[in-house]
């Protein structure tokens, strides 16, 4: 992926109104992903949504950094139970006899 | 949606400004639809408490609740009458005047009235999500594929719709929503768009059950095939295949075409399986002939048993 195709931390923080230290603890926390390409930081832009999300949270719900990370662990296990969930249910739709 | 907001925030008509951002943040901490994904009751709840916040928590815009209630939205429209009652004795501002009673209100105090406090140190506010559904049949979720969507933007008053071309991902799954980023609401001050999320709603096939990428049909096969051996047709989504059926075939044996299931999701060509199970019809209805020839069956089955 090219340089043109990625959004700087800066240009993303200042466009959402987010402060730049939010991102990288973001990141330092292993919540997203930043990638350093010629001193700059870049953010991935399948990821954007999910940075949107975070911040949401921090700023509009005032969830702390903790509260963001246990939240995370949460939702990414909430997603595979219901995506088994899901695979179960339709699973289950092979031996229904339709009346 | 209920009309009271203090009601849907849970509070007196007396609380203070501190009450209603404590209360709101409580309860979108509860329903907030990052934290309820796919949860359509919560996303509701959360739109309630939403618009009960942006009202309340805004001091212009509470006055003109609490003394107009739910007609607080054309309270602008009330005092302009009032005005211009009181005012068309004085030379008024004429019809190229302002809409907002002479230019009181600038464009930046009509934007905070609208949205409320929101990231208050930041001047730029995101557009709204919008959030919509399409239903597809299962040849609709088969193929990649365009389509108009109705999407309903705002609500209450100001309730309109437009109009999007999207276009379907072949293998998308029941319930399975995508992003389209920038086309929710329009950003605020030069805030950025809000998205689109699309949820599908996809029906289930009179033929196929899907599993993920894997498709499983069952088969009718009549006795003869099922004991000799032969070929039969059979329909997959998107073509017929001449499959060999082995002799001696038993009741719910189950093969697999392999390729002949579902696309996979954004993986272009590449696509699960197709299991077929035998369903063999016994015959119905024997004539005297038939009846005959399965009792020398028997018999002939017997002897060799024997």
């Amino acid at each position: 992926m090219t340089t043109a195709q990625r959004i700087t931390v800066e240009v993303f923080a200042t466009h959402q109104g987010v402060d730049i230290t939010f991102v990288h603890a973001l990141h330092e926390r292993g919540l997203i992903r930043i990638t350093v390409l010629q001193e700059q930081h870049f953010l991935e832009p399948d990821e954007l949504a999910r940075i949107e999300q975070l911040a949401r949270m921090h700023y509009d719900l005032d969830i702390n950094l903790e509260g963001i990370e246990a939240i995370c662990h949460l939702l990414d296990r909430m997603d595979v139970a219901q995506r088994e969930a899901q695979v179960l249910r339709e699973r289950l739709g092979l031996y229904e006899v339709e009346e | 949606m209920p009309t009271d907001y203090y009601q849907a925030l849970g509070l007196p008509r007396t609380a203070t400004a501190d009450e209603i951002k404590k209360a709101y943040r409580k309860l979108a901490r509860k329903h907030h639809p990052d934290l309820n994904p796919n949860s359509v009751d919560a996303k509701k709840k959360f739109q309630e408490i939403n618009e009960a916040n942006e009202v309340l928590s805004d001091p212009e815009s509470r006055k003109k609740y609490d003394a107009h209630g739910e007609q607080w939205k054309h309270a602008e429209q009330f005092e302009q009458a009032k005005r211009e009652q009181g005012s068309r004795a004085h030379s008024g501002s004429g019809p190229g005047g302002s809409p907002f009673g002479g230019g009181a209100m600038d464009e930046e105090d009509l934007f905070s009235s609208m949205f409320g406090r929101g990231r208050s140190r930041h001047a730029k506010f995101r557009g709204q999500d919008y959030q919509t559904e399409l239903r597809l049949d299962t040849d609709g979720a088969y193929r990649t594929h365009k389509q108009t969507l109705n999407v309903n933007t705002g609500s209450g008053a100001g309730a309109s719709s437009k109009q999007i071309r999207i276009t379907v991902p072949a293998g998308v799954e029941n319930e399975q929503s995508i992003r389209i980023p920038g086309q929710g609401g329009a950003g605020v001050n030069g805030g950025p768009n809000g998205d689109l999320y699309v949820t599908f709603i996809v029906a289930p096939h009179p033929r196929f059950k899907r599993v993920g990428k894997d498709l499983f049909m069952t088969q009718d096969l009549d006795l003869p095939t099922a004991m000799l051996g032969g070929e039969i047709m059979v329909e997959t989504m998107d073509s017929k295949v001449k499959l060999k059926v082995a002799p001696e075939t038993q009741n719910n044996t189950k093969v697999k075409l392999k390729g002949k299931g579902f696309p996979v999701y954004k993986q272009e060509g590449q696509f699960g399986d197709l299991y077929v199970t035998y369903n063999v019809k016994l015959p119905t209805g024997l004539s005297e002939r038939e009846q005959e020839l399965f009792r020398e069956l028997a018999s002939i089955r017997n002897t060799a048993a024997a």
